[in-house]
């Protein structure tokens, strides 16, 4: 426990979620969301909180091309920094302990909602025991082009980590964000329990781009639960990058609350052997005029199994509603399965929703024609694997970008 | 009128200790439990095994849960109906008694006079031996058995203990269970090995059978290199008063046949109708179910296909039709469980007048296959603010080379194709009916004429007050 006292308010909603807690159970196969992850196995109780993290976060220098740093090293804060120019306009990059009394307002609703809305016991568990996190604020009117990096180095065989962060964007800001999450820092040994949250708040006309890239060790355990909700015109864009984990279990659940409002939900993952994935999205509109995508692509090793359940659902008011749900799959060796469940839930007639699905493998011939102009089978495999991702990451930022496929060609080169 | 045959009700092999004076209007109980399975048995005079086989589909029904998924079944109570009633007492209905709305819908429709009586279920038959006879006596020539379960029982127990509950088991879901202990009623059908059956075979062929029962079994077995078209239903209201339907539908189609079994499902508005369909595709052979739900109160009902042997190919045409207190939650299923297979799933919706349209489906591939082919595509039209559509299409996918595609669209009727029938001269009805027609097109063509006929202008009368 954190020597400092949490402000009464987030204690109070610890024990709401503690509340829920103690009177659900553990998801089952019998629940639809958790029909195809099995986590009876799991003993998630046994995994040791790390510390709550406290103590303010020492200031740093921030490094060149990013508007803020802030980095945490087995749940401590360790590296805090950003622009000064941005830092006199009242942006806030932050550690979410630190943020609590200060922001008691965002916060205190965002987490009631958060509560109230989980569903499951792995999320209730997340609110009542979060451990550390980040809080990004940019007022309004701002625009910032360079990315804010976020970045959370998990460690401890045996370990449960549930880091947690908010991104709250005022009238019309503009902001980027980039989000990792890496293991396997003492060895790809290491099982890690990791309970994650995001929750992204954009008020009426501002734009958000969030890059998460989950890149834990091969034993650990990954459970994330994101909610976003927009304003009026405004614009997010959320990628995921799945590579880590020997299970993943998330959600994101963007809700187009404002009339105008877009959200584009990106996703890539990789699949090895030993990988359990199950990736959930949900396009939630509740107001008209609103636009959403979902575009998810995947690749599954032999020995990879991956689910992806996606859906639409339009409130009987949101007229005007264009939403798309797209999933590839690419299927890369013959023990590999890989389950897509795209859903749509319309209650309103003037709509335009659709969703595709493809599943398939790598084209012999275009393996042929890339061999044929010299290049080796693992050559043009990974050439063809990586082109497949391409058009998800060619608009990230490169730091993201790179490090999403270098993992990516290392997979391949050690499957191959 | 034709009397019943007589050899449905074999009172000579009765032996189970229940008597019941009056053959003529024999009607179970409410509710179910083994004194009624025991009886329906017994007055069907059927064999030991038979009855064994209920009994333990009986107890599979009562262990089984409910679906927690899909339709909402709530208000079912299983206490409170009828599982079995003599077709007989069927005369003592008079046309008098058909509701005036069923009465017009038939005049609409252009229903022939004699099937109407049939078709409301006024009388078990009418006088059609004349107009079939030539098919029936065409069919026995080429070895074809169409007849219905109980005589097939009686007649070729070989062929029902090979087959019957073998792609459907009793324990697949609790209506399949609930329709293997109280079955009664459907068709028989076996087309042997090279035979090609060049009409559509309808249970109208079958004099003195009743062809829409409550619980009704079918079976089809179309060996090697057979074809066969069976037409199930019709495109007019069904008068029915029973408010639960739980149908079997069991299709093996032996290597290098193909089966096609169309359905026109119209139900009135009261009725659930539960129904479990599916075919065994083996080497070669090809299944296809043209499924068209316009009736019912709500309707659960996903044909599938096993594709089991390489080389076979599925497909599936679904149609809903959602009105007013109306749930289609309806879809199709492939199972691809051998390499070199495909299959196709066509469905097509509309929901109006606050009705629910729900696709559901599965796509299958076993481990370890090569060149799998599917496509799945859904499109959904919704008339109303006040009505729904919805989309569950499963796909699991566990082999490498593959190729798996789906879409969906959910859409209202374009303004710009409204906008454009009316400045032709066309009213809002006449453009928006004309634009539904359209857009239920691909499965109108695969129906035999008379039928596509009957559903467009069945369209026409669903769609009378849907706009302004």
């Amino acid at each position: 426990m954190a020597d400092r006292k949490e402000p009464a308010w987030m204690q109070d909603q610890r024990a709401k979620a503690q509340e829920r807690f103690d009177a659900m159970s553990w998801p089952t196969t019998s629940d639809e969301e958790w029909r195809r992850t099995d986590v009876s196995g799991i003993d998630a109780l046994s995994f040791v909180p790390a510390p709550r993290a406290d103590g303010r976060t020492a200031g740093s220098a921030n490094a060149e091309g990013l508007a803020g740093t802030l980095r945490f090293d087995s749940g401590r804060p360790v590296e805090a920094g950003m622009d000064q120019t941005w830092k006199d306009r009242g942006v806030r990059l932050m550690s979410l302990a630190d943020a609590l009394e200060e922001f008691e307002k965002p916060l205190s609703d965002i987490f009631d909602e958060g509560v109230d809305a989980s569903d499951n016991r792995f999320t209730v568990w997340h609110y009542a025991s979060w451990s550390h996190g980040a809080f990004l604020t940019v007022p309004a009117g701002l625009e910032i082009t360079e990315p804010f990096l976020i970045d959370f180095t998990e460690s401890g065989d045996g370990v449960l980590s549930s880091p947690h962060v908010v991104v709250v964007l005022g009238e019309g800001a503009r902001a980027s964000v980039i989000q990792r999450i890496t293991g396997e820092r003492n060895g790809s040994d290491e099982r890690i329990l990791c309970n994650a949250g995001l929750d992204l708040r954009l008020s009426d006309a501002a734009a958000l781009q969030y890059f998460e890239g989950q890149y834990l060790g091969p034993q650990s355990l990954y459970f994330r639960q994101a909610r976003t909700r927009g304003g009026r015109d405004s614009s997010l864009r959320h990628y995921d990058a799945a590579l880590g984990g020997r299970l993943v279990k998330t959600r994101i659940d963007c809700g187009l609350a404002g009339k105008g409002s877009e959200a584009f939900l990106n996703g890539v993952y990789y699949c090895r052997d030993g990988q359990h994935m199950d990736i959930r999205t949900v396009q939630r509109h509740h107001s008209p005029s609103a636009t959403s995508r979902s575009y998810y692509k995947g690749a599954v090793a032999s020995g990879g199994r991956t689910v992806f359940q996606g859906l639409i659902e339009v409130d009987p008011g949101a007229s005007g509603t264009d939403a798309y749900l797209t999933n590839r799959n690419l299927i890369l060796g013959d023990a590999a399965r890989s389950d897509s469940i795209p859903t749509l839930r319309i209650g309103n007639n003037d709509v335009r929703c659709s969703h595709g699905s493809t599943t398939g493998r790598l084209s012999e011939e275009e393996l042929f024609y890339l061999e044929s102009r010299g290049l080796s089978r693992n050559e043009s495999r990974e050439m063809l694997v990586l082109g497949y991702f391409e058009d998800l990451l060619d608009r990230a930022p490169e730091a993201y970008r790179e490090g999403t496929l270098d993992l990516i060609r290392s997979r391949l080169a050690s499957a191959a | 009128m034709k009397s019943q045959a007589p050899s449905t009700v074999d009172i000579g092999e009765y032996q189970h200790g229940f008597h019941f004076p009056d053959e003529s209007v024999f009607k179970t109980r409410k509710g179910l439990d083994e004194e009624v399975v025991n009886a329906i048995s017994s007055h069907k005079g059927e064999p030991e095994w038979m009855r064994q086989f209920r009994l333990r589909s009986l107890r599979a029904f009562q262990k089984k849960s409910m679906p927690n998924w899909g339709a909402d079944l709530s208000d079912i109570n299983f206490d409170d109906l009828y599982y079995y009633a003599k077709p007989t007492d069927d005369q003592k209905k008079s046309w008098e008694d058909v509701p005036a709305y069923i009465k017009e819908t038939f005049e609409r429709i252009g229903i022939p006079e004699a099937e109407r009586k049939f078709l409301a279920g006024v009388g078990a038959q009418y006088d059609s031996e004349m107009v079939y006879h030539s098919i029936k006596e065409d069919l026995s020539k080429k070895g074809v058995i169409f007849t219905d379960p109980e005589s097939a029982v009686r007649d070729h127990p070989d062929l029902v203990k090979q087959y019957f509950g073998t792609v459907i088991p009793y324990l697949d879901n609790k209506f399949a269970a609930l329709n293997s202990a109280v079955w009664s009623g459907g068709s028989f059908v076996y087309v042997p090995k090279g035979v090609r059956v060049d009409v559509p075979l309808q249970a109208y062929f079958r004099i003195n059978a009743k062809s829409f029962g409550q619980f009704e079994r079918t079976l089809i077995i179309a060996d090697e290199g057979s074809f066969v078209h069976y037409i199930e239903g019709c495109t007019a209201p069904i008068y029915a008063t029973e408010s639960l339907h739980s149908a079997v539908v069991e299709i093996i189609a032996l290597p290098g046949s193909r089966v096609r079994y169309t359905t026109i499902q119209n139900w009135s508005n009261d009725v659930y109708n539960l129904v479990t369909k599916r075919a065994m595709a083996y080497k070669d052979a090809t299944v296809e179910w043209v499924d068209g739900n316009i009736g019912s109160k709500r309707t659960m009902k996903y044909p599938s296909i096993y594709l089991m042997g390489e080389g076979a190919h599925g497909e599936v045409l679904s149609i809903a039709f959602a009105g007013k207190g109306q749930e289609q939650d309806t879809g199709g299923k492939a199972v691809h469980a051998a390499s070199h297979t495909s299959s196709i799933i066509t469905a097509k919706s509309i929901s109006k007048g606050g009705g629910v349209a729900s696709y559901r489906g599965l796509l299958k591939v076993n481990e370890g296959l090569h060149d799998v082919r599917s496509r799945v595509v859904c499109d959904a039209l919704i008339l109303d603010e006040s009505s729904r559509s919805n989309t569950y299409p499963y796909m699991e996918i566990n082999s490498d080379d593959v190729s798996i595609e789906h879409e969906a669209r959910v859409s209202k009727i374009s303004e710009e194709q409204l906008f454009y029938l009316q400045s032709r001269g066309m009213s809002e009805q006449e453009a928006s009916t004309m634009i539904v027609n359209g857009f239920l097109d691909p499965l109108v063509k695969q129906l035999p004429m008379e039928y596509a006929v009957e559903l467009n202008r069945l369209i026409e009368l669903e769609m009378a007050g849907t706009v302004g």
